[in-house]
């Protein structure tokens, strides 16, 4: 019944799925949120994608991530610092960028902080949907177009689904790493090309461009001629999604741009040294 | 199932569990009379079932009315859909039979729709049992005669042959859907139908097939919006101004065609509030409606979700007048229903003729039967237990709590991939037609074979 490659959770009673309390409900939310992810991407290697079942999981999705917010008044009442009214102001989240009230610097970071799995998620799935409506409606042409982008999660075979088994860990550890955890989610699994939109949105594409295409060039001293002909594609491809996605990101859209600049620039190259090699590999 | 190797018997019993994918039956359809029942497969076969007319002389010694004996024999089989590729997106367009619909009988022949994805065709089924004999200009074979032994001339005269079926296509209705058809429905006006896809219903004239007219558009702007389908559409049976369409977030809208020429602004909307003690990540997928009947009379609509199966009045919109629990000790199980993709699985639902009972599937091979009076269910199995043709259904039992009674099954030995999702009921008689994987059981109710009432 579990999906292969996936760590099963040990889940006492599969009863407790709706309850908010603890551990247990985290475990289910983080397991949902896992399945959700994997199915998705089952689903779009089908013969006949199903616009239902993939709106139904889109939605799933949307639900789980929303939940991420509960935890957070927890914490929240843990820290001393914060001011009286904690609650209302995590309430309005999703909506609103300045929250009223909140002066202290900590509030501020917490507020971006907790705002950053709800940006990255929505935008995974802005993406998804964008992605359904290419695929269904023939925007990209007569080429295998629409699925590319995805094709190379499907390439990733053992070293990436051992470093999203690695990842999951942190994210269960604690609020704390909250931010690096789905960040390293994104890096290296499902959600790829966001956060190559965040890294790639200060860089000027056509320099990446002259690179991306010298790449191609080179792969085919190391890897086989048919994954060349596709990872030349792929990389175009790829490409015109960039623009498509920074623009597709409804909420915050300077506000964690900047954030993320400000304070992970030694941890970009790394992360993009770390995506060409897939990409390479690919 | 060891091997017999003195004997030149071979070991056959593996065969019988496998099961060809093209012959998983599709969709299951009675005609408005019931003497037909038509079956479409994944193939894209469609197999069409005459009900066997007795001759007088043997109806009346046994007493049954109507002269038919209640056993159903293939007429006809042909393939109505083949596999497609669209190039433009790259596709594979699947052949499956999604849905197939009778139109009311005018002549002698008969006409049905069948659907698959993208394509809905109206097929033509008629008989021959008569041919033309002793042309003038013809031979026997149909080779043309020398005219010179041409001596006499003759009248050609009709003379009786062994019966046979043509079907034949009269129309293609194609291009009229981006996404998948999921329904079509037949108007009662007789000239018109339906075809819903995910997003956007369609209206077409049977007579018309490069035009249609949308009647309902569902798709966002932006499709990153998206979070609602439409899962199920049909016309009401006696107003030809209305249909339903049901969606994937477990409302249902009626529609009213003389209000404008698009119909995305409902006339009226059936949804039930959602119980905030049960609510789980699954809450939206499992109030996800399968499928949408209007009842008999028009009064009444038939909803089928995961869990359960309801009866709404078409005057009262804030919730169902009746729910039944299909299989309620599934709700512990969703997750790894979810994991395991059957919390997507579509089961239909169907009326009686006199809307007083209420049928739908489950897994194991399982039905459920409800009747409305007394708000009963009764569980039943599709499955060749003797094969004896006339063998009595028992009924049969989930163990999840309780007491244990002997013959129940656990609710962890269901076998989720024998699922019974299509069946049809018999439009005047309490006669049941039920699809399970490739095999397709008829049953009949010999104690009310005519129904009461209405």
């Amino acid at each position: 019944m579990i999906a292969k490659g996936m760590k099963r959770k040990f889940q006492e009673d599969d009863a407790q799925c709706g309850s908010v309390n603890g551990v247990r409900w985290e475990n289910q939310r983080q397991s949902v949120l896992d399945i959700s992810l994997v199915k998705y991407q089952h689903g779009q290697e089908l013969v006949e994608p199903s616009l239902r079942r993939s709106v139904l999981i889109a939605n799933t999705l949307r639900q789980v991530t929303q939940e991420t917010k509960r935890p957070v008044e927890v914490v929240l009442k843990a820290t001393p610092v914060s001011p009286t009214a904690p609650s209302s102001t995590t309430e309005s989240l999703p909506s609103r960028v300045s929250v009223a009230n909140c002066h202290s610097r900590v509030e501020e970071d917490w507020v971006a902080m907790t705002a950053e799995p709800d940006f990255s998620m929505s935008g995974a799935i802005s993406s998804i949907l964008k992605e359904l409506d290419t695929t269904l409606d023939g925007v990209f042409g007569p080429q295998s177009g629409p699925r590319l982008p995805l094709r190379s999660l499907e390439n990733l075979s053992g070293p990436g689904q051992g470093v999203w088994e690695g990842r999951r860990a942190e994210v269960s550890r604690g609020w704390e790493g909250v931010n690096w955890g789905t960040a390293e989610v994104m890096a290296s699994g499902y959600l790829q090309d966001v956060t190559l939109d965040d890294i790639f949105q200060d860089i000027d594409t056509s320099t990446l461009e002259k690179e991306m295409g010298a790449l191609g060039v080179r792969a085919p001293s190391s890897t086989s001629s048919s994954s060349f002909s596709s990872s030349c594609p792929f990389s175009q491809e790829l490409l015109r999604c960039l623009p498509s996605l920074a623009s597709s990101s409804p909420f915050f859209p300077s506000s964690s741009s900047s954030l993320f600049s400000h304070n992970q620039s030694p941890r970009e190259l790394s992360e993009l040294d770390h995506l060409m090699e897939i990409l390479v590999e690919s | 199932m060891g091997e017999d190797t003195e004997s030149s018997k071979i070991n056959h019993s593996f065969l019988r569990d496998y099961v060809t994918e093209a012959d998983v039956i599709s969709t299951v359809e009675f005609n408005q009379t019931g003497h037909l029942l038509a079956t479409g497969d994944k193939g894209g076969r469609v197999v069409i079932f005459q009900r066997e007319t007795e001759s007088k002389g043997e109806a009346e010694d046994v007493g049954e009315a109507g002269g038919e004996s209640g056993e159903y024999n293939v007429y006809s089989t042909f393939q109505s859909h083949e596999p497609d590729f669209d190039y433009l997106k790259s596709l594979e367009i699947e052949e499956k039979i999604n849905k197939i619909r009778w139109l009311p009988q005018q002549n002698a022949a008969h006409f049905l729709l069948s659907t698959n994805d993208k394509t809905i065709k109206l097929w033509k089924v008629s008989e021959r049992d008569k041919r033309p004999e002793g042309y003038n200009l013809k031979d026997e074979e149909g080779r043309i005669k020398d005219i010179a032994t041409v001596t006499s001339l003759q009248v050609p005269v009709l003379k009786p042959t062994d019966l046979m079926v043509e079907v034949r296509p009269r129309r293609v209705f194609s291009n009229g859907h981006t996404y998948h058809v999921n329904s079509i429905s037949v108007n009662s006006d007789g000239e018109t139908y339906l075809s819903a896809d995910d997003l956007r219903i369609n209206m077409w004239n049977l007579g018309i097939t490069d035009r249609s007219f949308n009647i309902v558009d569902i798709k966002p702007a932006n499709m990153e919006e998206l979070t609602e389908v439409i899962t199920s559409a049909e016309f009401h049976p006696q107003h030809c101004h209305l249909f339903v369409y049901s969606s994937s977030k477990g409302t249902l809208r009626l529609c009213d065609m003389r209000a404008g020429a698009l119909c995305d602004r409902h006339t009226k909307l059936f949804e039930e509030p959602e119980d905030p003690g049960s609510r789980s990540f699954f809450s939206e997928i499992i109030s996800s409606v399968s499928d949408v009947k209007f009842s008999h009379s028009g009064r009444y609509l038939l909803t089928r979700d995961y869990l359960t199966t309801k009866v709404w009045d078409l005057h009262m919109e804030k919730g169902p007048v009746e729910t039944y629990q299909v299989h309620e000790y599934l709700r512990s199980k969703l997750c790894s229903l979810y994991e395991n993709d059957c919390i997507f699985d579509k089961f239909e639902c169907v009326w009686n003729s006199s809307d007083s009972v209420i049928m739908t599937g489950a897994y194991n091979s399982f039905f459920r039967m409800f009747d409305r009076e007394t708000g009963k269910g009764v569980t039943l199995e599709a499955w060749r237990e003797t094969s004896k043709p006339r063998a009595v259904l028992r009924t049969r039992r989930v163990y999840s709590g309780g007491k244990r009674r002997r013959g129940d099954v656990g609710v962890d030995s269901l076998d989720f991939t024998k699922k019974i999702l299509h069946m049809a009921w018999h439009p005047a008689e309490n006669i049941i037609a039920i699809a399970a994987t490739n095999n397709l059981y008829i049953f009949q109710d010999r104690v009310n074979p005519e129904t009461h009432g209405q």
